[in-house]
């Protein structure tokens, strides 16, 4: 049997041992990317993030056109090039204009982030059609529509890749926000669907954030009580934050995971866990 | 792209299977500045290549005192209880004695091709056991040392007929050794228990679902 582990090493190297690596060299360069949802939260930390990688970045966008042009320029300070375009993804012809729009630019697509979602928390008595209507239209079928107009482009780029963005509520539920739970559930299954329909020319894999501090859920993370209570429930001991997210979106768009499909992966701190 | 720290990170790998761990092992150093803690070896080999023995208790306790473990790549060949191999990575976890990062990789059967007609061996099930072991270890060491997992498919051909592997391609090394680099990586910091599969697809695989394939349809 080996005796204690001994270890080959300078003295001198050892403060400077550090405890993991820094970025991972995930390459995005000349890939065009449209990211939904791209003038705020995670949404924006995947677009700046995928410059970062050296691709040229769609800031997709339903309203905000000032918080869509501060995507941009934070992209472009990566030494990357970025474009807004406007569309709601729970309108089919908007669907239709944006992708469009984002495949023209440099005449090629080679990736969809699908980060546009929207949340509305209400008990079921308060769950209007319109409440219904909108949520899942955004969440679910916003991405679907999203992945089927891109699809035809995405087919004519080696290593093609979707990237579609669920929830910890799609796996775990909880009290109200029932049709939020439900489409991001959706969203996973849908994930899954499109691997299989969409092999083997384009990759779908989709990452399920936690508890993450974004516009959408403002209210909770401000929170004077339950703020605090989500970290001290999350086994890491803290709120997610967008830049979490971003790293693993990029992970997942490039040829490092050319034989990932299908997969949806939680970055949540461990919060399923517990 | 890649940035490297100022040292070099301190990788323990061990388990099984061996000759996967030890490529793994060996891509990490390579590409991605990983250095690799060495135990002496049973064997004699040198000193700069990895045991893959499963550290005991006096070694672990030597690690600690170094203070230099601060990442693991380990194999779990299935053979263990879920409680037997949350124990194994908890001891490993706490040896690390601060921050650390723990990739567990579990590698799948191969799928056996009885044709088209037939019914193959096995389906979309997780037949390596990896989720439930990297979920307990993950909660048992949070906060300090994440703990995640690379389900593989066979490499190579080794995976099973091309019909269940989706993406129509044999996975390689640096298919799993990139998902292990991420997970490993301060890129992953709040990424723990969470089981990437690295396996073209397969485990969507099953025979009923496939019914709607047209590529399948086409070769049967």
């Amino acid at each position: 049997m080996p005796e204690a582990g001994t270890v080959t090493r300078g003295e001198d190297e050892r403060s400077r041992t550090p405890r993991t690596l820094e970025p991972a060299p995930f390459d995005l360069t000349d890939r065009t990317i449209l990211v939904t949802g791209g003038s705020r939260g995670i949404g924006r930390a995947v677009a700046v993030e995928l410059g970062r990688a050296g691709a040229s970045v769609v800031v997709g966008y339903r309203r905000d056109a000032d918080a869509a042009g501060e995507t941009v320029r934070l992209v472009r300070d990566t030494g990357a090039d970025a474009l807004a375009v406007a569309g709601d993804v729970a309108r089919p012809d908007d669907v239709d204009r944006l992708v469009t729009e984002a495949h023209r630019w440099h005449g090629r697509l080679g990736g969809v982030v699908t980060a546009a979602g929207i949340y509305r928390g209400d008990a079921i008595d308060g769950v209007g059609r319109d409440e219904w209507d909108s949520v899942v239209g955004t969440n679910l079928e916003g991405t679907f529509r999203v992945v089927q107009a891109a699809a035809p482009y995405l087919r004519l780029e080696r290593g093609a890749a979707v990237v579609t963005v669920s929830s910890i509520f799609g796996h775990r539920a909880g009290p109200g926000g029932a049709a939020y739970q439900a489409s991001k559930a959706g969203v996973d299954h849908l994930t899954r669907a499109l691997a299989w329909e969409l092999a083997p020319e384009i990759r779908v894999n989709g990452v399920a954030p936690g508890f993450i501090r974004t516009d959408l859920n403002e209210a909770t993370w401000r929170d004077a009580r339950y703020g605090p209570m989500v970290a001290q429930a999350t086994p890491l001991g803290r709120w997610g934050e967008p830049d979490d997210i971003a790293p693993l979106v990029r992970y997942l768009l490039s040829d490092a995971a050319g034989w990932v499909t299908g997969a949806m992966v939680p970055v949540d701190g461990g919060q399923e866990l517990r | 792209m890649s940035v490297r720290p100022a040292g070099a990170v301190r990788l323990l790998v061990a388990g099984r299977p061996r000759a996967l761990l030890t490529d793994v092992g060996q891509r990490l150093a390579e590409e991605y500045g990983y250095v690799a803690l060495s135990l002496p070896h049973p064997d004699g080999v040198g000193a700069t290549v990895p045991s893959l023995d499963w550290p005991s208790r006096s070694e672990l306790l030597g690690l600690r005192s170094d203070g230099d473990l601060t990442t693991a790549v380990l194999g779990l060949d299935g053979t263990a209880t879920i409680d037997e191999g949350a124990r194994s990575l908890v001891d490993i976890g706490r040896a690390m004695g601060g921050e650390g990062s723990i990739v567990v990789i579990g590698v799948e059967p191969p799928l056996v091709d009885d044709g088209p007609s037939g019914s193959p061996a096995t389906t979309a099930a997780d037949r390596t056991g990896l989720a439930p072991v990297v979920r307990e270890a993950a909660n048992r060491l949070a906060p300090t040392v994440r703990v995640n997992g690379v389900r593989a498919a066979p490499l190579g051909n080794a995976a099973g007929p091309h019909w269940a592997i989706l993406l129509r391609r044999p996975g390689t090394l640096d298919d799993v050794a990139a998902a292990a680099v991420f997970l490993l990586s301060e890129d992953a910091r709040f990424v723990t228990g969470a089981v990437i599969p690295v396996d073209g697809g397969r485990s969507l695989y099953w025979r009923l679902g496939a019914l709607g394939d047209e590529a399948e349809t086409d070769q049967a």
